[in-house]
């Protein structure tokens, strides 16, 4: 189990990088879906089998096709020019690189000693309904609210008339 | 569950679906769902204020309200009512979902005021984030507004990334993402149980919040959206999502993390100094007057900045008083660029109005007078506050920068008054007479001369809801 | 024998029994298919390669796979051969989780239901990829029909589902077909049944939802450029969904393999056979839908039938 997680961890990240240097915006965008395929993993590794499937079919079967409908619709079929390393994007990856290093160092020690003892989840169907209608009630309502505002976002940004 | 405590809140919503339904059936009658949306702002405010002094923990843990909070409404409030009274005259003719969106936003600030935990913070902070881009587009065929629109959108999804990292190593290290528990554990860990890794999460949110205030070097998104977002957005964005955001900020620095505030107070003190010099700095330069507001609010976060560094009851007073006397200068402020027209904000367009409409003038000079802080307005009452607050608190070098920076601000903000009484206009046109942008000329006149006069009242409620 | 080896070898053994079965039933589908046309239109059909054109589709069969394999020359060779694999493959999953008769299914997993909508999620993919690398505009139209055609009814599909949920109290379908053991769900569930029939017809690009494949207009849509054993993948994988469907709707609404006297797997047969004749009752009988009609009906009246299918469920519960 160990190793198979392993590896799907080296896979998540290989997909996150090809989504990055892709060449060509649809392939970027089917390595995009295979990360959020490889992330979905992660959630059946962690037993809860729910939002593991909810992953892929919100991820790969909502998002992604609509990702792949805009890059089709504008014809962003055309290969994007080579990577150059100008002076800014290498001071921007070492930049990057240091902050992700101190994440690194600050996370490993900190978890090292305040030793989780984890909380216990009911990730099933049953115990995320539980979750959702009375602990989490709140942020539940908040973001229907959230993607209401983004509903009508889309329609006012996407509609003829002003 | 205790679901009365956001009662403002829930007709909030209630409104906001009512203004959907009234825009479907009946397309684009502004004055009428702007009127609506009023009604339902002053219920809601009617409530918030019968429910002032009632402190509760509600949803499960997931907001603690205290009149506090509900001082920070009552800026919101304003803010939202000013900024429908300026849409009547500014816009000729937009979709009725405007008004949806400032309702969506006003809940979004509500609840970022109360929520008690990171996660429900987050999710308000979108909804804020998600209307204000609303608002900001709401005229997308215009010159800038899609530039302004996508910027804020890139920047605003950017920053909110950083807080959610923030927010999930945070309930990595502490099991938990209730403010207040997690206050409980950082006492009982002790100074020696501060790891990295709270320094990291700490740095994360800062990140964060700094994008939503703009603070240096998190201010680039400032400046654009300033100068293409419609003037009357303007306003609003600098005096309620502002206020929101120092909201949050005491919401997780200041509760969350109290037990040990000198591990973030370097940060913010940095965060200070910086956003003061730069922003006045940059000022200078800038001959737009939307531009030149635009950095003189992150000059004015700078300011509150100082207060925040100084912890005490004192300083949080004063935020909310540098914050409510701010929203009325930065709405007479827009309310006078909106009249003579958005795209005649330069420096130039401002020449010889003292001739063409002499109360414009005067009253342009009153607010830019304010913002440097002059004795006798409210600009002046607020910084001293502020400085007060942090003389108080041994934080002597802060004071001086402040001053120092009072002074450079002097020169960009008293230009305006130079040009408009000094100079020949090019051209002379009359500006026409718009009955309600002037209307909120005249409130945020009245106010800020109340404030700046009889501060002591108005001070003294914001002492006793803490 | 050691445990672990005999339960890999009863499982083994399972899943060769549910694919050959299946394919078999698939290749023989394009038999019935030509039959009941046939008959529908007054013809004979298919009565040449033996008796009745039984042999039939092992001569379409033996053709389709010594024609020659040509891939054009502009293509995006990677996705293009990938295309029909995903199609033919997510086909065949749903059978990893249908119970066929009490005793007899691959694997019960506790959220079924989800696993059939990820699934039809993925199969999107599929058409969308044979769309897009063909390079031609036929297949590039098909593909962009297909796809959005699939995305609005898997809304519609999923709500349907969620009626099936909150009747049946689970996610897994052995428990949902248990939990049909006094009335069918077609009964409780008739609103979420019409939907759910209407989503399937859609989701299966089936008349009168064939536009990605109106040959009137498109040729073939997406597998225009497809040719040999590539294009018989997609015409298999077709039917495959087509049996997956017809599975899936026999397990979810018509009481799976419950039924007295005969042993379930024969009651599962024939439910599911009915369900197949119907669909194929419905291909050559029904004119084609214009396409802003078919977006139309799946969003403006199946979404608000199915949520107002789950709002009667939802009461029903709660009263009864």
């Amino acid at each position: 189990m160990k190793v198979i997680f392993y590896v799907n961890a080296f896979f998540s990240l290989v997909f996150a990088l090809g989504v990055l240097f892709g060449k060509n915006p649809l392939r970027s965008a089917l390595s995009l879906l295979l990360f959020f395929i490889s992330i979905s993993l992660y959630f059946f590794f962690a037993g809860s089998d729910y939002l593991g499937f909810v992953q892929i079919i919100v991820y790969a079967g909502g998002i992604i096709v609509l990702i792949a409908f805009v890059i089709i619709i504008l014809g962003l079929r055309r290969e994007s020019p080579d990577f150059d390393i100008s002076l800014r994007s290498f001071v921007g990856i070492i930049l990057l690189a240091l902050f992700a290093l101190g994440v690194l160092y600050g996370m490993g020690k900190s978890i090292l000693h305040f030793v989780p003892q984890s909380p216990y989840f009911d990730t099933s169907v049953a115990g995320i309904g539980d979750a959702i209608f009375s602990r989490y009630l709140l942020p539940f309502e908040v973001a229907s609210i959230l993607l209401l505002v983004g509903v009508v976002l889309a329609f006012i940004f996407a509609k003829k008339e002003v | 569950m205790n679901a009365h405590i956001l009662l403002p809140e829930i007709i909030l919503s209630i409104t906001a679906a009512l203004v959907l339904i009234i825009e479907f059936l009946t397309p684009r009658r502004l004055q009428f769902i702007g009127t609506v949306t009023i009604l339902g702002i002053l219920l809601a405010l009617f409530y918030d204020l019968s429910m002032f002094r009632n402190a509760g923990i509600g949803f499960y843990g997931m907001v603690k309200v205290g009149p506090f909070d509900r001082m920070f409404d009552l800026i919101f409030f304003i803010g939202a009512i000013l900024l429908i009274l300026l849409s009547f005259d500014y816009f000729v003719e937009i979709s009725g979902e405007f008004y949806f969106f400032l309702i969506t936003s006003l809940i979004g600030m509500m609840l970022l005021a109360k929520s008690s935990d990171l996660f429900m913070l987050f999710l308000s902070l979108e909804t804020l984030s998600f209307s204000l881009l609303g608002l900001i587009g709401i005229l997308k065929r215009k010159e800038f507004v899609a530039e302004a629109t996508l910027k804020y959108f890139v920047l605003a999804a950017f920053s909110s990334a950083f807080f959610l990292f923030g927010i999930i190593l945070t309930y990595v290290i502490f099991q938990t993402t209730n403010i207040s528990e997690i206050s409980n554990k950082l006492f009982a860990a002790g100074l020696t149980g501060i790891k990295p890794g709270i320094i990291v999460t700490l740095v994360l949110l800062t990140v964060g919040l700094a994008f939503k205030i703009a603070a240096i070097p998190f201010h680039m998104w400032t400046p654009d959206v300033y100068e293409g977002a419609p003037a009357p957005v303007v306003a609003f964005l600098s005096a309620g999502p502002k206020a929101a955001g120092f909201a949050i900020i005491l919401k997780t620095l200041l509760s969350g993390y109290q037990a040990h505030p000198e591990i973030w107070k370097g940060i913010v003190t940095y965060l200070a100094v910086f956003t003061m010099f730069w922003g006045n700095l940059a000022a200078l330069k800038t001959r737009n007057l939307k531009r030149m507001l635009a950095y003189s609010t992150i000059a004015h976060a700078g300011y509150v900045l100082v207060a925040i560094v100084s912890v005490n009851q004192e300083a949080y007073a004063a935020i909310v008083f540098y914050m409510l006397s701010y929203t009325f200068m930065v709405f007479g402020a827009f309310a006078i660029i909106s009249m003579i027209g958005d795209s005649h904000s330069n420096l130039e367009d401002y020449a010889g109005l003292s001739r063409t409409s002499p109360l414009l003038a005067f009253m342009m000079a009153i607010f830019m007078i304010s913002m440097t802080g002059i004795p006798t307005t409210s600009g002046f009452i607020s910084k001293f506050y502020v400085f007060m607050s942090a003389a108080k608190t041994n934080h002597i070098w802060l004071v001086i920068f402040g001053f120092i920076n009072g002074a450079i601000s002097a020169y960009y903000y008293l230009r305006v008054v130079v040009y408009m009484y000094m100079m020949d206009a090019r051209e002379e046109h009359a500006v026409p007479y718009f009955p309600f942008l002037r209307s909120v000329m005249w409130i945020a006149v009245i106010f800020i001369f109340y404030l700046g006069l009889f501060p002591q009242k108005v001070f003294e409620i914001i002492v006793s809801t803490l | 024998m050691n445990p672990v080896f005999r339960d890999v070898l009863i499982t083994g053994v399972k899943i060769a029994i549910v694919i050959g079965g299946m394919l078999g039933v698939v290749a023989y589908l394009t038999l019935m298919e030509r039959k009941v046309v046939a008959y529908i239109q007054e013809r004979l059909g298919p009565n040449r390669v033996g008796p009745w054109g039984l042999l039939q589709p092992i001569a379409d069969g033996i053709k389709l796979f010594f024609k020659e394999d040509v891939i054009p020359a502009h293509v995006d060779k990677v996705l293009y051969v990938i295309a029909p694999m995903i199609v033919m493959t997510m086909a065949v999953m749903p059978f990893v989780i249908i119970p066929f008769s009490k005793r007899f299914y691959l694997s019960d997993i506790n959220v079924g239901i989800l696993l059939l909508l990820a699934i039809s999620g993925i199969n999107t993919y599929g058409v969308l990829l044979a769309g897009l690398s063909s390079n031609s505009k036929y297949s590039m139209i098909g593909g962009l029909r297909v796809a959005s055609q699939l995305i609005s009814y898997e809304v519609a599909l999923a709500l349907a589902f969620v009626g099936i949920v909150l009747w049946s109290g689970s996610m897994s379908l052995v428990k949902i077909v248990e939990a049909q053991h006094t009335i069918w769900n077609i009964v409780p569930q008739i609103i979420g049944f019409i939907v759910f029939f209407i989503a399937a017809l859609a989701e299966l690009n089936r008349i009168p939802f064939d536009l990605p494949e109106a040959e009137a207009e498109l040729v073939a849509g997406y597998h225009t450029e497809y040719s040999s054993m590539k294009f018989a993948l997609f015409y298999l994988g077709e039917y495959a969904n087509l049996t997956a469907m017809s599975a899936i709707i026999t397990t979810v609404y018509l009481g799976g393999w419950q039924g007295p006297w005969l042993p379930g797997f024969v009651w599962f047969a024939i439910k599911m056979f009915i369900v197949l004749f119907v669909f194929m009752w419905i291909r050559w009988t029904y004119p084609r839908f214009r396409f802003d009609q078919l977006i139309g009906v799946g969003w403006k009246l199946l979404v608000p039938l199915a949520l107002l299918n789950i709002a009667i469920t939802a009461i029903l519960r709660i009263y009864i």
